[in-house]
């Protein structure tokens, strides 16, 4: 094949490659933020900007702001999570989100099997780097 | 109304069309939030200006991108057209040609069942697709 041609193949593949990988990242993130809320929230009842702010100090953690509302209403479904309304000293009253049981639980549950996930990826991915 | 209230009505009236598929109570609950969001860091900003309110709404996110999540998280489909809305759109403006009055009205509760629109155009929805009833009221009036 003429140089150039192959070049721009490979490129076209590399991109593709970097694509998916990207879409990957972004539906592990997705998956695994519910068990970061739940995380924050077993430390002390909070509500959304005081919640969003702090996964957000985190970085990598959150792209966009807003999605998480729809997380907390879906995990608040789940019964995972409960809310109450409570007066703020500024504006109008706040939404306080605090951790079920049912949340702990699932929490626990999955803490356990993320480590043993996250140490099987570390052995493979680090004994290649090494 | 000041161009930085503007600028948060506009994007929350996009956010809440664009989350017109979702369950209300959630809807509710994501649009709650979503403001008070938006209040807070607002307030925050020195000074409030328009540069500074349009970061806020940045970061916040895209509301079709705030919605495509909201739609996963409730397991709802993209909104799509189903026998319900094709029914509202039948039975408001004909159903009272049909069954005088209950056709219209079977349309009326089709379209409120329906996740498809939101509140704003269901009222509209119900006071202006009333073609079918005007003429078939004198039907109604005893003695005629």
């Amino acid at each position: 094949m003429w140089p150039p041609l192959l070049y721009l193949a490979g490129a076209g593949t590399f991109y593709r490659m970097v694509a998916r990988q990207d879409a990957l990242l972004a539906q592990m993130r997705r998956g695994v933020l519910q068990y970061c809320v739940l995380a924050l929230l077993s430390e002390g009842e909070r509500y959304g900007f005081d919640l969003v702010r702090s996964l957000g100090d985190v970085d990598g953690m959150v792209t966009s702001e807003g999605t998480i509302y729809p997380l907390l209403s879906r995990l608040r479904r789940d019964g995972l999570v409960t809310s109450r309304w409570l007066e703020s000293t500024q504006g109008p009253p706040r939404r306080y989100y605090q951790v079920t049981d049912a949340g702990r639980a699932a929490l626990d549950s999955f803490a356990s099997e993320w480590h043993r996930f996250r140490d099987a990826v570390d052995y493979f991915t680090e004994r290649s780097a090494a | 109304m000041s161009s930085t209230d503007r600028l948060v009505s506009d994007y929350l009236d996009r956010l809440e069309s664009e989350l017109s598929g979702i369950p209300r109570a959630g809807r509710r609950e994501v649009m709650d939030g979503i403001e008070a969001h938006v209040e807070e860091a607002v307030a925050e900003l020195e000074p409030e200006d328009e540069a500074g309110v349009r970061n806020v709404l940045d970061r916040v996110g895209d509301p079709a991108e705030i919605a495509a999540e909201a739609r996963e998280r409730f397991g709802v489909r993209q909104p799509r057209t189903t026998w319900r809305e094709i029914g509202a759109l039948i039975l408001l403006p004909f159903g009272g040609f049909l069954v005088p009055v209950i056709g219209w009205f079977a349309g009326v509760v089709l379209l409120w069942v329906s996740d498809a629109w939101n509140t704003r155009d269901k009222v509209i929805g119900t006071l202006v697709l009333r073609a079918g009833l005007p003429p078939l009221l004198p039907a109604l009036i005893p003695g005629e």
